[in-house]
């Protein structure tokens, strides 16, 4: 069902994140010898392709913890954070063919360096790009910060646009990638600090009016520390879906209530929370969330060194259905042993028999 | 922080992750079904067919397809199914073709249930095509009695005993009938039993073969059931006659099949001992002899007892499992165990897609069918197949008839959401995203692709063709700032054809509208056209356009056309010296060429006025 290969990463220490590209063509990884690597993939991206390392470089003076591409459209861009209590912004940049007619050279330059953080800057992320060049990050000493970047063209000019106090050291970020016009733009923040009965998850949304970030929500049945979390992206749903890394690992559905009564200017907002999946397959701490492109499959990793795969059915009840082991076997997967099904019809079973032809019906083309 | 934490990332169909206790990568690949042998074309077949229906279903609309056009789309979809499990026959792949011929054996089933039997009728004569489609012998055997002719052996004879209890099981008379006369020796063949007894035996095959013969039919679509029922009583009835009279004694194989067409234990009984039949086909013997206007609803009952009597009731296999829930009406766990024993939407899709289609539960009531899951079993189903072949590069595009198929706002946002996902790798595919973006009204994803090719050419150094995607993307500051490097690091050479376009397109940026006044300047210097020339340079200079950084190629211009001693009319002179000295300014030139072309225009000036005094008719 799948093949498994070792890529040697030639990090000198252990690997905090990795980052595949819009494409899944590409592949950033960070790690606590402070260097960020790019990857490129060789081949068709299927069982026989390869990666190789295209770029490797000293990003922080101390342990890189995320590493983050922005959408294509404004280049080869990626963002980084770090122990050093800073982030940095780096973009690809060509130089000049060969006079041999080679190939044109890149390499990466580093376009800004935000240092507006106290301590470790644990998570960053890029908005979704119809907000423009904007970019979230969250740090140990409680602090969102949103960064934008006014003109794409010129990556070297940040202004810090929104700092959001929340009071807890932060574990994780995730901006909401809901379509356009529909819904305010919505962040979810999340804890590992260990406090008892505290809750760990924190939702905001962007006010147009107040023009700022307001907070909407706090997720009161998520207590325990929070490692990962990760927005779907809400197609034709009338809530969102959250994935939630912690002890287990939890789909939360946050379904905004839209309220048409305007009190003296004021836009009453509530969201209903439901935590509509908690998964303990894992057996152990769930590390990170994923979600696919559609929202359609979640993916996560956990203690027990395997990454499972879930998908929702149309009554929205979750189920395992991939078990991936890091060390490359397949974990049993009762499906496997389902897909055989055993043949009890006769000899006859399978007879050469005129099937029909596409095309054969008449009066349908 | 500081732990080993297990990080990943999945794209598509790869998974990469992190090893604990290690700095090395893992890369795990998972199999996209679209890479498996055959699977390329069966895709493409059922994408074509689901197009089709959907075709149908537009044309149709609000009326529901006609059940003969959903029963022949159905049989298009299991055409298709076949014609996989023969390539993987083909090859040798016995185990992966006996699971597609199991989907398709329980397709056919369903079929019959949801989609062409109706629910009021019998449901009798789907299934003799059902048994027979699957389990007749006739073209393994058949061959060999031909070989064998005229003179069959026993071993033979036997064998075609079996396939005429088989057509009998079958509830296929008439082909039993046709093989009767097969089963008579030759007069005077050694094997016989002696001249007498094939001669009564001919005599009972005749018998026999009418009774075969005149078993009542029915046909779903012309017959009146109620006719077909009488008709059937008064054939048992003969049947029993027969028996009564016993005109087959002495005969076991005649007997037993007139015990079965009499429909009593005794045959049935002896039909199980044979060992000839799978539940399938008892059940079908069943329904053919003892209740043959049963209804689709009623079918679970007599397949429980069936079941029960051959031994499988603990322990259904999934196969039989999914055709109970079929019996049920139960279309949501009919998808939900054939899910479990193939992950792959594929059916699910393609099926609930033909039963939204036709759309005739709605009308039935004796049903159990939850009509309302329908509509969103479908689409959740199109989102899932959807991605799944979206997600594989090479045929993303089959991807997008699919979502199309969605209501919306779900369509444009699934489309939206995947083609954003497609790196263009050439010049077709990128304008095959455009038309995509165009024909669903993705403005941003239209904004993002062409951005994002622009950007692609312009790291390549594609000025030219970066220019055009950043327009074509409505991009100001990225159409700009194209336009510099052009006009700055380029020697602004701008092919005719780009030229066309930039003069065709919408302005999206006053750069844009300079480059192209500015390239019409060159032209007319290149054809020495040197007053027009003039002319649109002091135009472009009225307009405010130029930037800075291109001064001093204006200069140059200036200065060649110095050389040629071009004369500039009065409002020229003015403007060129205004230029020269306030705009540019003497920081931008040297002293030589500032004072060369000072003089130029200062003179032309001079000379502008000494004509015009000479032409001015005096005043007294």
């Amino acid at each position: 069902m799948f093949v498994a290969r070792g890529v040697t990463s030639g990090h000198k220490d252990l690997i905090h994140d990795v980052a595949f590209d819009f494409y899944g063509t590409r592949m950033a990884t960070c790690s606590s010898d402070q260097t960020v690597r790019i990857w490129e993939l060789h081949g068709e991206a299927s069982t026989t392709a390869n990666w190789s390392c295209t770029a490797s470089w000293k990003a922080h003076s101390g342990s890189v913890w995320k590493v983050t591409w922005s959408n294509p459209e404004f280049g080869q861009v990626i963002a980084t954070c770090s122990f050093d209590r800073s982030a940095a912004v780096w973009q690809e940049v060509v130089g000049k063919a060969n006079v041999g007619g080679g190939a044109s050279t890149t390499h990466w330059v580093r376009r800004t360096t935000l240092v507006d953080s106290r301590a470790s800057v644990t998570d960053i992320k890029f908005a979704p790009h119809h907000l423009g060049l904007v970019l979230a990050t969250c740090s140990g000493d409680g602090f969102v910060r949103i960064y934008e970047a006014p003109d794409i063209m010129n990556l070297t000019q940040w202004s810090l646009q929104y700092e959001i106090k929340v009071k807890m050291p932060l574990s994780c970020i995730s901006w909401n990638p809901t379509y356009p016009r529909q819904f305010a733009p919505m962040i979810a923040v999340a804890s590992d600090d260990s406090t008892q009965d505290v809750p760990k998850v924190m939702i905001y949304e962007y006010d147009e009016n107040l023009r700022r970030w307001v907070h909407s929500e706090s997720l009161k049945n998520i207590c325990d520390p929070v490692n990962d979390i990760s927005f779907a992206a809400n197609l034709g749903r009338s809530y969102h879906l959250l994935g939630v890394a912690g002890k287990d690992l939890k789909v939360v559905s946050l379904e905004p209530q839209s309220d048409e009564e305007e009190d003296q200017g004021q836009r009453a907002h509530g969201i209903k929370v439901k935590t509509i999946a908690e998964c303990c397959d894992h057996n152990s701490t769930v590390w990170r969330v994923a979600w696919n492109v559609t929202g359609t499959i979640l993916a996560s990793s956990g203690d027990d060194g395997c990454v499972r795969l879930w998908k929702g059915n149309y009554m929205g009840n979750w189920r395992c259905v991939t078990v991936l082991r890091s060390d490359g076997t397949l974990a049993t997967d009762k499906l496997a042993s389902a897909a055989a099904v055993s043949e009890s019809i006769p000899d006859g079973g399978f007879l050469d028999q005129q099937f029909m032809k596409l095309g054969a019906i008449a009066g349908l083309k | 922080m500081g732990l080993q934490t297990l990080a990943f990332d999945i794209s598509g169909s790869q998974v990469v992750v992190t090893r604990p206790n290690s700095s090395e990568l893992g890369q795990l690949s998972l199999k996209h079904f679209a890479d498996e042998p055959f699977m390329r074309n069966f895709i493409v077949s059922s994408a074509e067919v689901f197009v089709l229906a959907q075709k149908q279903f537009k044309s149709c609309y609000p009326d529901p397809v006609p059940q003969t056009t959903i029963t022949a789309l159905s049989q298009m979809y299991r055409g298709i199914i076949l014609e996989l499990v023969q390539n993987l026959k083909d090859v040798g792949d016995l185990e992966t073709a006996s699971l597609y011929s199991n989907l398709d054996f329980v397709w056919n089933f369903c079929e019959i249930i949801f989609l062409s039997s109706n629910p009021d009728l019998p449901v009798l004569p789907y299934l003799i095509d059902w048994v027979r489609i699957n389990f007749d012998q006739s073209s393994k055997i058949l061959p060999e009695v031909q070989q064998e002719l005229p003179d069959l052996g026993q071993q033979c004879i036997d064998k075609v005993w079996k396939l005429i209890y088989t057509h009998v099981f079958h509830g296929r008379t008439r082909e039993a009938a046709k093989l009767l006369p097969f089963v008579n020796p030759r007069h005077g063949n050694s094997n016989s039993n002696g001249t007498g007894s094939s001669a009564s035996l001919k005599n009972k095959i005749d018998l026999m073969t009418e009774l075969l013969e005149k078993k009542p039919r029915y046909n779903p679509r012309t017959g009146s059931f109620t006719d077909f029922e009488s008709s059937w009583e008064s054939w048992r009835e003969e049947c029993v006659n027969r028996l009564d009279q016993r005109v087959f004694y002495g005969n076991e194989q005649l007997t037993f099949i007139c015990h079965v067409l009499c429909g009593n234990d005794e045959g049935f009984i002896e039909a199980r001992s044979k060992n000839l039949l799978t539940w399938y086909e008892y059940l079908v013997m069943l329904i053919n002899y003892r209740f043959p206007v049963v209804r689709p609803s009623a079918l679970k009952g007599y397949a429980r007892k069936v079941v029960t009597e051959f031994g499988l009731g603990d322990s259904l296999e999934p196969r039989d499992i999914i055709l109970f829930h079929a019996m049920e009406y139960d279309i949501v766990n009919v998808l939900k165990e054939i899910q479990t024993v193939w992950n792959n939407p594929w059916y699910s899709i393609h099926f609930v897609d033909l039963i939204f289609a036709g759309g005739k539960f709605s009308e039935v009531t004796d049903v159990r069918i939850d009509y309302s899951s329908v509509p969103p079993l479908r689409a959740h189903f199109i989102i899932d197949y959807g991605t799944t072949i979206m997600e594989h590069k090479p045929i993303w595009q089959i991807g997008v008839p699919y979502f199309e198929a969605l209501e919306e706002p779900l369509r444009r946002q699934l489309i939206g959401k995947c083609i954003e996902r497609i790196n263009p790798k050439t010049e077709m595919e990128a304008q095959k995203l455009v038309q995509i973006a165009g024909k669903f009204n993705l403005a941003d994803e239209l904004h993002g692709i062409c951005r994002k090719v622009a950007v692609d050419k312009l790291q390549c150094g594609q000025m030219q063709n970066a220019l055009l995607w950043a327009i074509k993307a409505g991009d100001n500051p990225l159409t700009t700032h194209i336009v510099d490097q052009i006009l700055f690091e380029g020697d602004c050479q701008i092919e005719p054809s780009l030229l066309e376009s930039l003069r065709n397109a919408i302005p999206c940026s006053d750069r844009l509208v300079f480059l192209s006044g500015f390239c019409d300047f060159r032209k007319l210097m290149d054809k020495h056209d040197y007053p027009n020339a003039v002319g649109k340079l002091c135009q472009l200079i009225k307009e405010d356009m130029i930037p800075k950084r291109i001064h001093h190629k204006i200069i140059q211009h200036l200065i060649t056309l110095a050389e040629k001693n071009v004369k500039f009319r009065a409002n020229e002179t003015t403007i060129l010296m205004e230029f020269v000295h306030m705009q540019v300014g003497l920081s931008k030139i040297t002293p030589e060429d500032f004072t060369r072309l000072n003089v130029l225009l200062v003179c032309n000036r001079a000379q502008e006025i000494l004509t015009m005094f000479n032409n001015k008719p005096f005043k007294q």
